[in-house]
């Protein structure tokens, strides 16, 4: 019932912010993130965005940032600034947190081509790197000569150059290995807690597997089940998929406690087969994360508007 | 028996107390107070770049006294506010004043267009850019500040973490004006004609 009655507010929530936020409409749509380089202008040549994204992919080999390029057509009616910082908040380039310590290693090369403008978004964790006034002399040395030539991969190719020596010299974490990588879903930035969360949801079921003791069967493995799901929905679950773990710890615990009474067989060992049974039901749900395997993503760095822009 | 349905409703307000919003309240409240901490940290960061700023512009543009006076005087009475951003006076207060710090530097920097030597000095031109990427954070920062806190307040005023809210005291928090959001979060524009009219 509590499941139900969190669902609808979750509904009603997002109607509202949905809502509340008629300006979506103004607003140039933002490229879909798919590899390292972005170009829906057709500026580059397929052998200029290949030799870039190689630079770039070695970038991320060798030291673990993520540094993207993306040309469009233009940012209006936002500034660059406020479309920059929108496309760095959904892509989420750069490491979240590796080993607990937030990380933001990421960098946007933004060029806005009929507009004129360009950008280079910082990360917060590399903003003593890259602090503006050296972003903005990558703009103001390498890129802006260039693009006034009209040779938009020389200024991109001379930024990328500049911001790979600034990043080298940056400490910072060692690169991701395939296996601590968290899939392609910018969501699971906050990956790794996911072990975490079973903790509570089986002390939920002890506790519901105790409660059946107390209160009997079925209020107990329904207090036991709402446990479970409340404890999903706490460790970060979203509503459905914490119902569906509430739902299934319900259910596990009713049928242990009615094998129980009908065989009394020893507890330890019918338990085991709710513990197997169990973490299928939540991989189920787990499947909402989604993500995973092919192309490129950005790994939840976050951004606060540090870098600098300019025009040619 | 009493005994155990008594258990059940002690287990089920315990549940549904947490089910009507309590932790997502106490999350969102902190996800408020990280946020305008942020703002205060780059507003501050502002407020850092202007004795640099105004040194500076002294070497080159020392007869431009008014304006820098200004930026001065407006810096230093930001400095002096005490905000408390749950009181709507404070709040307003707060941003007025940082309203008059803006409004005071980006004269400053219109005057500064008329010196020559002033802009091509390697120094001037790095506070300019620090001056911009931090005007940036702001607008950022401001940005999420407005978010967290209009998350808060549509989680305390909806039913039925308004009662969870209600029992526990939070009320909702005011907002900063948006209409000044829009004015701010513009680019300061760089009007070359205004200071040749003065002169």
């Amino acid at each position: 019932m509590t499941a139900l009655l969190r669902s609808a507010c979750g509904v009603v929530l997002l109607a509202l912010t949905l809502l509340c936020s008629p300006w979506l409409a103004a607003q140039q749509p933002l490229p879909s993130l798919q590899s390292r380089v972005t170009d829906t202008t057709g500026s580059l040549s397929a052998e200029q965005i290949g030799d870039l994204d190689a630079r770039l992919a070695a970038l991320e080999q060798r030291k673990g940032s993520q540094l993207v390029v993306v040309i469009v057509a233009s940012t209006q009616p936002e500034a660059i600034e406020e479309y920059s910082i929108r496309l760095a908040q959904a892509w989420k380039i750069g490491r979240g947190k590796v080993q607990g310590k937030k990380v933001d290693d990421g960098v946007i090369l933004l060029v806005a081509k009929n507009d004129r403008r360009v950008r280079i978004e910082v990360g917060y964790g590399l903003e003593g790197a890259i602090p503006d006034a050296l972003a903005k002399r990558v703009i103001t040395e390498a890129v802006s000569p260039k693009f006034r030539q009209g040779d938009f991969y020389g200024g991109i190719s001379g930024a990328v150059t500049d911001l790979t020596k600034l990043i080298d010299g940056e400490p910072l974490p060692e690169p991701w290995h395939d296996s601590q990588r968290q899939g392609s879903n910018p969501n699971s930035g906050q990956g790794g807690d996911d072990l975490g969360m079973f903790a509570p949801i089986l002390f939920a079921l002890f506790a519901g597997f105790i409660a059946t003791k107390v209160l009997g069967r079925f209020l107990g493995s329904a207090a036991g089940g709402a446990g479970a799901g409340f404890m999903a929905m706490t460790a970060g679950l979203s509503l459905p998929i914490a119902a569906v773990v509430g739902a299934g710890g319900f259910l596990l615990l009713l049928i242990f406690a009615a094998s129980r009474r009908g065989l009394s067989p020893i507890g330890s060992h019918t338990y085991r087969p709710g513990g197997v049974i169990f973490p299928g039901g939540f991989g189920g749900g787990g499947g909402g994360f989604g993500g995973g395997g092919g192309g490129f993503g950005g790994g939840g760095g976050g951004f606060g508007g540090g870098g600098a822009s300019g025009d040619w | 028996m009493v005994g155990r349905i008594f258990a059940a409703l002690a287990l089920a307000t315990t549940l549904a107390l947490s089910g009507c919003g309590y932790n997502d309240i106490q999350a969102l409240d902190e996800g408020t107070k990280s946020s305008w901490s942020e703002v205060l940290n780059q507003y501050q960061r502002r407020a850092d770049l202007i004795p640099n700023l105004v040194k500076t512009v002294q070497g080159y543009a020392n007869q431009e006294k008014d304006v820098l006076i200004a930026v001065t005087e407006a810096r230093s009475r930001v400095g002096q506010i005490k905000v408390d951003p749950s009181d709507p006076a404070s709040l307003k207060q707060f941003e007025q004043a940082q309203r008059d710090v803006s409004g005071a530097l980006s004269r400053l920097l219109v005057v500064s267009e008329n010196y020559p030597q002033l802009k091509s000095d390697a120094s001037f031109r790095e506070l300019q850019t620090q001056l911009e990427g931090t005007e940036n954070r702001i607008t950022v920062a401001r940005k999420r500040y407005i978010d967290s806190i209009a998350q808060f307040n549509v989680a305390v005023r909806q039913f039925p973490a308004n009662l969870t809210a209600m029992a526990f005291g939070y009320k909702d928090k005011p907002q900063f004006a948006v209409e000044n959001e829009k004015e701010i979060s513009k680019p300061p524009s760089v009007n070359f004609d205004k200071p040749a009219e003065k002169k």
